[in-house]
């Protein structure tokens, strides 16, 4: 450092360092800062790492000099000249007025706006700024040099303003100086006229030195901050393990003796689930990793004596990929983000029932889990709009079909659901299955459902866009899909005829019957062997949610809706050679003209249709009640409900005598032969999109270490009872509401939770499922009552 | 969350010149203390919050906060089943939370805000409460060379969570260090300190803020800060519902 002018010294501190600083800094940060920069001395602990950390930050100047405004030096500029400006007035003896913070954020936010070309340099002038601003003892100690330099005649606020000029001058300082460049040598200083007192000459060198210690201090922190400025891989892990136990209390069956299926009670789920969340960032670039690796602890029974070497079969496994892609944002465009791979894309406001989540197939493979939805494959895009509106557009390559649950497999036992919305046909087919059934004993079976996949390929890709935003402080947003439905629907039914006779209590084989039929021992002549094939029918579906809250009292609402307008799917079926049936094998006559064929039975209509959720919530204390109307269960499909009839099957059979009758009733054989069932059919049917309540409660104590959930599920969609009434000569139809015996069905879902806190949970609960074996939740294929126990740790 | 607890004067006065204290009204006091509350143009926090009941071991939650104005980006870095949570409050009642086991983001109506905040002895409304002079009126109890204490009760027509809250401010910073929460029976329920304040430029922040509730046998919940950074210039969308999903 060169002596210092004593000139300066009868000067206010203040010009004096306006006039070492500012100078140096205008021509410095107007010329080339990063080579100034280059040329600082290293500082303590620095040395041999400068080189390289200033080779990297003059890399990131590419940008200016590829034409676009240099807003590196013009930032400068406009700190510095300001410095300047305020140096000139002083010095021309003027009352300068003091804007320090104003420029200071006018040029933070200068850097800003100049973010996109500076990058890490942009970073780099920030972290000095704040160095500067930070160091405390630093400031302490200059400012104590200030207040001996300055008479103490002063006012108070003068000097308060000299304090604020003073850390104007660190900011600048800390904004890159180049040190080589000598202060006083640049500064227009006046030849010396008297020597100044020894003691003040030494507080300034001691000042200005301890200036330049800071200078070489923010130079240290610039380097480190260079280094690690720029964009970093940064990689956050994360996951679970969690083991579950879940007892099925109550024995569950369909069917009848010969295609019976059943649920025992006791273990029902054995898991042990480990998951990893990894998400590893590097600028505008990331990767995203949710991955799940469960252990199934139940096997099936051995086939033969190598499944007892095969490892994978008596340790079954199975990995869940619920996201895996990368993701950049702002590409090309700021608010523009690409993200590719496999992800979960959920759209609907409604809690857990969404009918406008169509890109994700559904998982409800546990019910416990209900609402879950499977990652897959996508492309998407979207466009956020002053951080308020976003358009979105999805590709989706590849059709996935819903997850059913394990005890779904006991509704093929359920052959009497026909899917046929014509219920004419409903009425010939079940005249002609009983008949069948009691005549010939030749009952109906469903031997296989074979689901049939869509092709890959363009024509197969689903897609979506969406428009979300807020208005009037209203969540709003409206969707399109277009892809399929990823519940199965039948569009092939094949039966063959099976003439090996079976009795009731016949032992499975291999062994063979050695006693006497019973007297009262069922036996069949065979079986009518069904193969079904099931397809997704397409849909265009146009979605629209809206959620916000009632002002004043805060109460939450969220509502969904989904307007489906599915393609028509008909079913086609082929039937075997049957005594009675007069046609030869082949495709059922559907139109009853003697000719085979003819256009097959609707079984999904073209309609369209709605499907909503309207739910509300509230808090009183601890509590939280959840409250939902919902209009279509995730699995229900096809126009019909309380506003346009429409209905599916839930039981079904024809009741007659096989033979006709003194008194003229109807009788199976007529019903069964004639093409005409409507005097023989009884069926159980309930609207095919049905209406439900959802009533939930949390109660948190324990200091929220405890939770007590009550979620209860209430089908209200009723079901009717349909059969001939011989006295009225017509068909008659009985309600079965809700809340009668007939009709009553429910979920009554309650669970414990507690928290150790540090990661570790417990949770104990059951599912309840009521109503009759028709219904809803009665249905065996919703799998009865189950207890479960989960213990989890997440880390 | 109150990260923004920050009544500050600048550091000129408060650290370098200490000026005796001019004799203020109480509402002139809580006016000071609320502009240095809000001095900063964004403010960046993590917290290790440690949530003690008697007799039981401590539970521990870390969290990270960014605030600019009304607007706040909250996110839970542990335990582990709360990692990865994201809460963002764009208003009062603008408030989005992303939960990680659902992979979605909800939209959470504000009654869900006047509970305890997470089981700790902080309400929501104490967490969020940058402010107090919009709420209550002052009134100047005491004063010596270090404190004012100020008694504060809900302004007219104005509904409060407390019917009284007795602030003791420094002086040297404008900014509390006691705060008596009191019910709408009078009852003393909570006390709040706030202490190891440190400044960066004009804008200061305690490092430790603790809530004992009285009711709950002296139970307490500890914000210790473990980074603090002001005027980082974040920029505005960061508080959008973009940045809740990973």
């Amino acid at each position: 450092m060169k002596p210092v002018s004593t000139t300066l010294v009868r000067q206010p501190l203040l010009i004096a360092m306006l006039s070492l600083l500012a100078t140096g800094l205008l021509t410095a940060s107007l010329t080339a800062t990063a080579a100034a920069e280059d040329a600082a001395a290293p500082t303590e602990g620095e040395t041999g790492t400068q080189g390289d950390d200033d080779d990297s930050a003059a890399g990131d100047d590419g940008d200016s000099a590829a034409g676009t405004p240099n807003c590196e030096a013009w930032v400068l500029a406009v700190a510095y000249a300001e410095v300047d400006e305020e140096y000139t007035k002083l010095k021309a003896g003027q009352e300068a007025e003091v804007t320090w913070k104003e420029q200071q954020e006018r040029t933070l936010q200068e850097l800003q706006a100049c973010e996109h070309q500076l990058g890490r340099r942009a970073t780099f002038y920030y972290a000095i700024a704040r160095f500067i601003r930070n160091d405390v003892d630093g400031a302490r100690t200059l400012m104590s040099a200030l207040l001996d330099f300055d008479t103490p005649t002063r006012e108070l606020k003068e000097e308060k303003r000299q304090y604020e000029k003073f850390n104007e001058i660190l900011k600048e300082n800390g904004l890159g100086k180049g040190h080589d460049e000598s202060p006083a040598e640049s500064a227009p200083v006046e030849p010396t006229v008297e020597a100044p007192p020894p003691s003040t000459e030494d507080k300034l060198t001691a000042l200005l030195a301890r200036v330049e210690q800071l200078e070489r201090q923010v130079k240290g922190h610039d380097r480190r901050l260079r280094g690690s400025s720029g964009p970093r891989l940064t990689v956050d892990l994360g996951g679970r393990l969690q083991t579950e136990l879940r007892f099925r209390l109550q024995e569950k069956s369909a069917g009848q003796w010969y295609n019976r299926k059943v649920l025992r009670t006791g273990l029902s789920r054995a898991e042990v689930l480990a998951k990893l969340k990894a998400k590893a960032r590097f600028g505008r670039f990331q990767g995203v990793l949710d991955m799940d690796f469960v252990l199934i602890g139940k096997h099936d029974q051995p086939t033969g004596l190598e499944t007892l070497s095969d490892r994978e079969a008596l340790h079954p496994y199975r990995i869940e990929a619920h996201s895996a892609y990368v993701q950049v944002r702002d590409l090309f465009a700021a608010g523009l983000d690409l993200r590719i791979g496999q992800q979960l894309v959920m759209w609907g406001v409604g809690d857990q029932f969404n009918p406008t989540n169509n890109l994700n197939a559904d998982d409800i493979e546990d019910p416990l889990l209900f609402g879950e939805q499977q990652g897959n494959l996508m492309l998407r895009l979207d466009y956020t709009i002053k951080d308020i509106w976003t358009i979105s557009g999805v590709l989706v390559p590849l059709f996935k079909p819903a997850l059913l649950p394990a005890s779904g497999a006991l509704s093929t036992a359920s052959v009497d659901r026909l899917p046929f919305t014509d219920p004419n046909l409903r009425y010939r087919i079940h005249s002609e299955s009983e008949l069948s059934k009691q005549f010939l004993g030749f009952p109906t079976v469903l031997d296989k459902s074979i689901p049939v996949l869509p092709d890959f390929g363009a024509d197969n890709m689903q897609f979506a866009l969406r428009v979300a935003g807020v208005l009037g402080g209203q969540d709003l947003a409206l969707s399109y899909y277009r892809g399929r439905f990823d519940f199965p629907q039948p569009f092939l039914n094949a039966s063959t005829l099976d003439e090996t006779p079976m009795c009731e209590g016949d032992p499975l084989p291999p062994f063979t019957r050695t006693e006497e039929i019973g007297e009262d021992e069922e036996c069949i002549s065979g079986l009518i062997r069904t193969e079904t094939y099931l397809g997704y029918p397409r849909i265009h579906v146009l979605g629209f949610n809206w959620a916000g809250e009632f002002p004043v009292i805060g109460l939450g609402y969220r509502f969904e809706v989904g307007v489906y307008f599915p393609d028509e799917q008909r079913l086609t079926i082929l039937k075997p050679e049957v005594p009675l049936d007069p046609g030869p094998p082949g495709e059922y006559d559907y139109d009853l003209d003697g000719v085979a064929g003819g256009e097959p039975p609707e079984v999904v209509s073209g309609k369209p249709f709605a499907k909503w959720t309207l739910g509300l919530d509230y808090s009183i204390g601890p509590v939280m009640i959840n409250a939902q109307w919902v209009h279509g269960m995730v699995d229900e499909f096809g126009n019909g409900d309380f506003i346009t009839p429409g209905y599916v099957v839930r039981k079904g059979d024809a009741d007659a005598p096989i033979l006709a009758s003194e008194s003229g009733a109807p009788s199976l054989y007529e019903c069964g032969t004639s093409g005409n069932g409507e005097r023989c059919a009884r069926e159980i049917l309930r609207p095919r999109i049905a209406d439900y309540l959802v009533l939930g409660v949390d109660v948190n104590f324990a200091r929220n270490a405890a939770l007590f959930r009550l979620f209860t599920l209430w089908d209200l969609g009723g079901y009717q009872s349909t059969y001939w009434d011989d006295s009225l000569g017509a068909r008659v139809t009985e309600d079965k509401h809700a809340f009668t015996p007939e009709g009553f069905s429910a979920v009554i879902y309650p669970e414990f939770q507690y928290n150790f806190g540090g990661g570790f949970e417990l949770h104990v609960g059951a599912l309840l499922q009521f109503g009759r074996e028709y219904t809803k939740f009665g249905d065996a294929a919703a799998g009865g009552h189950q207890f479960f126990v989960r213990a989890r740790y997440s880390f | 969350m109150r990260v923004a607890a920050t009544a500050i004067l600048s550091i000129s006065v408060s650290l370098l010149f200490c000026l005796p204290a001019l004799a203020a009204t109480g509402d002139e006091v809580i006016k000071m203390m609320d502009a240095a509350a809000t001095r900063a143009s964004d403010q960046f926090f993590e917290y290790e919050v440690i949530n003690a009941n008697p007799g039981k071991d401590p539970k521990i939650m870390v969290l990270q906060v960014h605030i600019k104005g009304d607007k706040r980006m909250t996110e839970f870095l542990a335990p582990g089943d709360m990692k990865g949570t994201k809460v963002l409050v764009r208003s009062r009642t603008e408030v989005y939370i992303y939960l990680p086991a659902y992979n979605k983001v909800r939209r959470v109506a504000s009654h869900a805000t006047k509970g305890g905040f997470l089981g700790t002895t902080y309400s929501n409304e104490d967490i969020s409460t940058i402010t107090y002079g919009n709420v209550y009126a002052g009134k100047l109890v005491q004063e010596n060379e270090a404190h004012w204490t100020v008694e504060a009760t809900p302004r007219e027509g104005v509904k409060a969570m407390y019917s009284k809250l007795i602030f003791s401010i420094r002086k040297d910073y404008r900014h509390l260090s006691e705060v008596q929460y009191f019910n709408h029976k009078g009852d003393h329920i909570k006390t709040e300190t706030r202490t190891e304040y440190s400044c960066q430029d004009d804008i200061c922040n305690a490092g430790v803020m603790k809530m004992v509730d009285h009711r709950r046998g002296n139970a307490s919940t500890e914000f210790q800060r473990r980074d603090w950074r002001v005027n980082t210039g974040v920029s505005d969308s960061l508080f959008s519902k973009r940045n809740l999903q990973p």
